[in-house]
Order: structure tokens, then C-alpha cells, then sequence
């Protein structure tokens, strides 16, 4: 090892200008860095439960919504159709006389805005035209 | 190691002076024998300079738990090894290198790194370093170039004096082995 006596132990590496001078600053941002990445975690932390929270609410309000709603709905049309198909369908057309049939139609709001060209006579002959039994189907 | 050094920081933990002053402090105190410490370990400057500042992010981190009865300086350079040990280990699997195919990369990094200023014997004598296992290469840095006590390096490093003399001594007739020195 002796011949190497004369360089051996000097130093062959160098750093850039400034380097130690700097390298405190660089430190402390980090520090600065990672501390305030670790308070955004823990605020995280601290709300999870309460996001979480607020999280399964809108979930169970979005499912009740979706088929709640969807169910009642469903309730309501069934009923309609019940209603209408098996009893006030019978009931309203064996109660159903062409005058107040008339009489309906003509207390309508409106009713020129569907331009019906049609007088009371002629309204009267087309109702005695309709077969009930088609009236049923249509429903 | 000026013993003051220690007890004044222990001392200002005590009284709970801020944690960024006491860093502060031990960062003017050591980074320039940590960072000639951790170069010679991970050769390239940019590696040296990352691994720098992760050991001292670590002091920082670990400044509140630091025990009184162990000096501060034998607990920054355990951090510093540990640290280099570590990045080059990440380095081996990053890259999926072999072990020799290191020694070949850190030859290569020192050659090209722009902060090498060493002369053909200089040079010639890291190459030899560069071939001994990590450990070795280590215990062979601290005691030559830094003229350490074994007793420190027993230390820092965890290991025997007894075993650290005989890794010195190996790591010693390897490196005149590549010189083709008797």
C-alpha cells in the first residue's frame, strides 16, 4: 500500500459549488413537505368515519330512491289497472248513457282545440256505432 | 467526538427546545462527514446527496425516541449506513442487477460522475474497493480513509471488533491483490 502513500488518502471526490452550504435549506422544505402530506393524512383519518358516514347515507337515500320510488310507482299502475279492467270499467260503462257522455265532453276545457267538426248528433251516432267489447279491449 | 456536542443536544431535547433547531444544529455539525461517508458508499454525487437527506429526515423523525446513553454520533452514522445499505440494495432490485454487475454500475458512475476529480492512482484504487462485498468495502472506507476506531465502528456497525479487524485485514490483502502489491 505504500506506493499508493502519496495520493491514496486525498479525497477524489468533489461535490458542486455551494453544495453544504444549500443542503440545510433543502432539508427543511422536505421536512416542511412530509409534514404537512402527514397533516393532510391525519385530517383524513380524523374525517373517514364522518365521510363514510355521510357516504352510506347518500347510498341508502340513492337505493331507496331508485327502488322505492319504482315500487310505489308500480303499486300505483297495478292498482290503476286492476281498478279500471275488472270493477270501475264494468261499472262506469253499465252506468255510461250517451247524454252525459255528451254532456262530459262538451264541459271540457278546450275542446275546440281538438277541432272536432262534430255536432251533438253526430257524436251520438258514432257512440251508438261503438261495440263496448272494443271499449274494454282499449283499456 | 466532542462529548459537549452530545450532551448539549440531549440537554436541549430536555428542555424541549425546538425540534428544528436541534436539527439544525446536528446538520452543521455532521453533514459533511455523513455525506464523505455516504459517498464513498453509493460513489455518484446525486445518489450521496439523496441519501443525505433521508438520513437526516430520519434523525428528525426519530429525534423524540434518541436514548441519551447512546452518542449521537454513533447514532447518525448507524442511520447513514443503514441508509446507503438500503439505497443500493433498492438500486440491485430496481434494476434486477447481480451482484457483480453493482460493482461494474458504481465503476461506471464513478468514472462518468462529473464530481470525481481523482487522479489515475486515485482512480485505480477505488476500482479495487469497488471489488470487495459491501460490508467489507465499508469496514475497509471507515478505517483507512476515515481512521476510525474499531470501537466506533463495533458500534455503528453491530459487529465484533475482532470481526471487523479480520474483515479489514481481508479486505486489505484483496485490494494488493488487484494493485498486484506484495
Amino acid at each position: 500500500m505504500k506506493e499508493f502513500e502519496k495520493h491514496q488518502k486525498e479525497n477524489p471526490f468533489e461535490v458542486p459549488e455551494n453544495y453544504f452550504e444549500e443542503l440545510s435549506g433543502k432539508i427543511h422544505s422536505k421536512i416542511e413537505q412530509d409534514t404537512s402530506k402527514k397533516d393532510m393524512k391525519s385530517r383524513l383519518v380524523v374525517l373517514t368515519p364522518y365521510i363514510t358516514i355521510a357516504a352510506s347515507f347518500i347510498i341508502i337515500y340513492g337505493l331507496w330512491f331508485l327502488f322505492l320510488e319504482q315500487g310505489i310507482s308500480n303499486v300505483h299502475l297495478s292498482n290503476d289497472q286492476t281498478e279500471i279492467t275488472l270493477t270501475e270499467m264494468d261499472y262506469f260503462l253499465e252506468e255510461l248513457n250517451q247524454e252525459e257522455l255528451i254532456e262530459f265532453f262538451s264541459t271540457i276545457d278546450n275542446f275546440d282545440t281538438y277541432n272536432l267538426a262534430y255536432n251533438e248528433e253526430e257524436i251520438s251516432e258514432i257512440l251508438d256505432d261503438i261495440d263496448e267489447s272494443l271499449i274494454i279491449e282499449a283499456f | 467526538m466532542p462529548e459537549s456536542f452530545d450532551s448539549n443536544i440531549v440537554s436541549m431535547m430536555n428542555e424541549h427546545v425546538q425540534k428544528e433547531h436541534v436539527l439544525e444544529l446536528i446538520i452543521h455539525e455532521y453533514k459533511e462527514r455523513l455525506y464523505w461517508h455516504i459517498r464513498k458508499i453509493v460513489i455518484s454525487h446525486d445518489d450521496a446527496d439523496d441519501v443525505l437527506q433521508n438520513t437526516f429526515i430520519k434523525v428528525w423523525k426519530g429525534l423524540d425516541n434518541f436514548k441519551a446513553e447512546s452518542k449521537i454520533f454513533t447514532w447518525l452514522y448507524r442511520i447513514a449506513t443503514n441508509e446507503s445499505i438500503s439505497f443500493l440494495q433498492k438500486k440491485k432490485k430496481r434494476f434486477l442487477l447481480p451482484i457483480h454487475d453493482v460493482e461494474k454500475e458504481l465503476i461506471k458512475n464513478m468514472e462518468s460522475d462529473e464530481y470525481f476529480s481523482g487522479n489515475e492512482i486515485q482512480l485505480t484504487l477505488q476500482r479495487a474497493i469497488l471489488t470487495l462485498p459491501e460490508k467489507q468495502r465499508i469496514v475497509f472506507n471507515m478505517k483507512y480513509f476515515d481512521e476510525m476506531k474499531y470501537s466506533d465502528m463495533s458500534a455503528i456497525l453491530d459487529t465484533s471488533e475482532g470481526a471487523l479487524k479480520a474483515s479489514y485485514h481481508h479486505a486489505v490483502k484483496k485490494i494488493k491483490k488487484f494493485l498486484n502489491i506484495d
